[in-house]
């Protein structure tokens, strides 16, 4: 049924290994990206699955002019994400993928 | 159709973490090559034969349920009716789906359609493939999987937007971001400029009115191995409506992923072989499963047999609603229970996988087995 026996995989194999080494420890780490924000725990197991914490500029252009708001991580909670600047933007994470940890049908 | 009991390749574990098939073995073994199932030319033809008879039949009663307005049959709500119209409407394009059937050799009956997150994708088109080159070369297998995903991937360019396509799973979970990442794969080797984001790091920019992904870049083809039960019931849920995303699977997807179409199939087509009788009560059935219209992976199931209950299974399903389906027991090989999940990948019939249990609902402790043609 195949047309080859060979099967060609571009990705996958080194992204899923990479998920594959896992640290023996996990440090409790708590931080935030927005100084007006609030310290919170890192709930994210990303250092235990290879990856590391990456933080994203989040900034607003006005008037031509671009003024950089904060920092934004998926892998700490959105209460430090979100503080009290005023220059944040318009865009909001985390509206999905609350509802399980594990979709498999 | 046979069970055969054979020897695991020897380095079975390294051998699948090669190709990048890391969970193997979850609280229990997942991946067994203990065992394998073979069949004959005659029976890998009826089960080709029911996924594309069963899929005709499956675009028709989408026509009828969206003719006849019976979202509330499936719990939908009404203000993401449109969104769902327009996805059938506009021919917005699927890529794939999963039917589960009952199937002993000879009669062939469908339990289920997973056909908006169906997950063994990667075990089924790759794994299983390459144990069969390794124990069995020159034995055939029903699987041209893979080709048809990036077949499709390379008939779909034409239907997304002229922008990059982000595949889009749940964090933390090696299942569905192995599955996830494999169907990049193929949108890559297909040409697309296919790119990765955990769905909870989708954005939404309310001044563009539009999802973006970590950099700000408005996302307008998303494929999510997410279903759209949950999308909708979030807090970006309402968002859907009024966005330029193109989402795949296609939102009119929502209305065969859900158990509710089982009786309206029965409904439009009882004469069809494969299908089960089916009803939204217990009208006169003695013997039946009671399945939620919504659930995952077995969870809160009832199989009732001459008015006794002789399986069940607990979970957190079952407020939207229930659907009755006559009993149809999954054939016994050594108190083992094998179900056929048969992919229909761009409109064809691909492939199949077998999940074994030790029971008669096939839950998450499932086992995925390789077959091959004698």
């Amino acid at each position: 049924m195949k047309k080859s026996s060979y099967v060609k995989l571009v990705l996958l194999t080194a992204v899923i290994s990479a998920c594959s080494h896992k640290d023996p420890k996990e440090a409790k780490v708590y931080m935030r990206s927005d100084s007006t924000a609030n310290y919170g725990r890192v709930y994210h197991a990303g250092a235990a699955m290879g990856f590391f914490y990456v933080f994203r500029p989040y900034g607003i252009y006005n008037n031509g002019s671009y003024r950089r708001a904060g920092y934004f991580s998926g892998s700490i909670p959105e209460r430090a994400n979100y503080g009290t600047n005023s220059f944040k933007g318009t865009v909001s994470r985390g509206g999905f993928g609350s509802s399980s940890f594990h979709v498999g049908s | 159709m046979q069970r055969n009991v054979i020897s695991p390749r020897k380095d079975w574990q390294k051998k699948v973490e090669e190709i990048g098939f890391e969970f193997h073995t979850l609280e229990e073994t997942y991946w067994d090559e203990s065992v394998c199932y073979s069949f004959s030319m005659d029976e890998v033809e009826l089960i080709e034969k029911a996924t594309s008879d069963l899929w005709d039949k499956c675009l028709e009663a989408v026509q009828y349920v969206i003719d006849q307005k019976l979202y509330s049959k499936f719990h939908i709500p009404e203000w993401f009716v449109p969104h769902i119209e327009k996805s059938w409407n506009d021919d917005a394009p699927a890529i794939y789906g999963r039917f589960d059937f009952c199937f002993d050799g000879t009669s062939l009956k469908l339990l289920e359609f997973n056909a908006d997150t169906p997950t063994s994708l990667f075990e089924g088109s790759i794994v299983q493939w390459y144990w069969l080159q390794d124990v069995y070369p020159e034995a055939d297998q029903f699987n041209s999987m893979h080709e048809k995903l990036v077949d499709t991937w390379k008939y779909l360019t034409e239907f997304l937007h002229p922008a990059p396509l982000y595949f889009s799973c749940v964090r933390d979970m090696l299942e569905d971001y192995t599955t996830t990442q494999y169907l990049r794969d193929c949108a890559t080797q297909a040409g697309l400029d296919a790119r990765f984001i955990y769905v909870d790091d989708i954005g939404y920019d309310s001044s563009r009115k539009e999802f973006v992904d970590l950099d700000e870049n408005v996302m307008l083809n998303i494929f999510k191995l997410y279903p759209y039960e949950w999308l909708v019931n979030e807090p970006f849920g309402a968002n859907l409506i009024g966005s330029e995303s193109l989402w795949i699977e296609p939102s009119w997807k929502m209305i065969l992923s859900n158990k509710a179409i089982l009786p309206i199939l029965w409904q439009l087509f009882p004469d069809c072989p494969y299908l089960l009788p089916t009803y939204f009560d217990q009208y006169n059935l003695i013997s039946y499963a009671k399945k939620p219209i919504l659930s995952r992976e077995g969870a809160n199931i009832e199989l009732v047999r001459n008015y006794y209950t002789v399986e069940q299974t607990d979970g957190e399903y079952g407020e939207e609603g229930f659907i009755y389906q006559q009993l149809c027991e999954l054939p016994n090989f050594d108190s083992n229970y094998p179900v056929i999940g048969s992919w229909i990948i761009g409109q064809e019939p691909a492939g199949m996988g077998i999940r074994e249990s030790r029971n008669l609902i096939t839950d998450n402790k499932s086992r995925f087995v390789p077959h091959l043609i004698e």
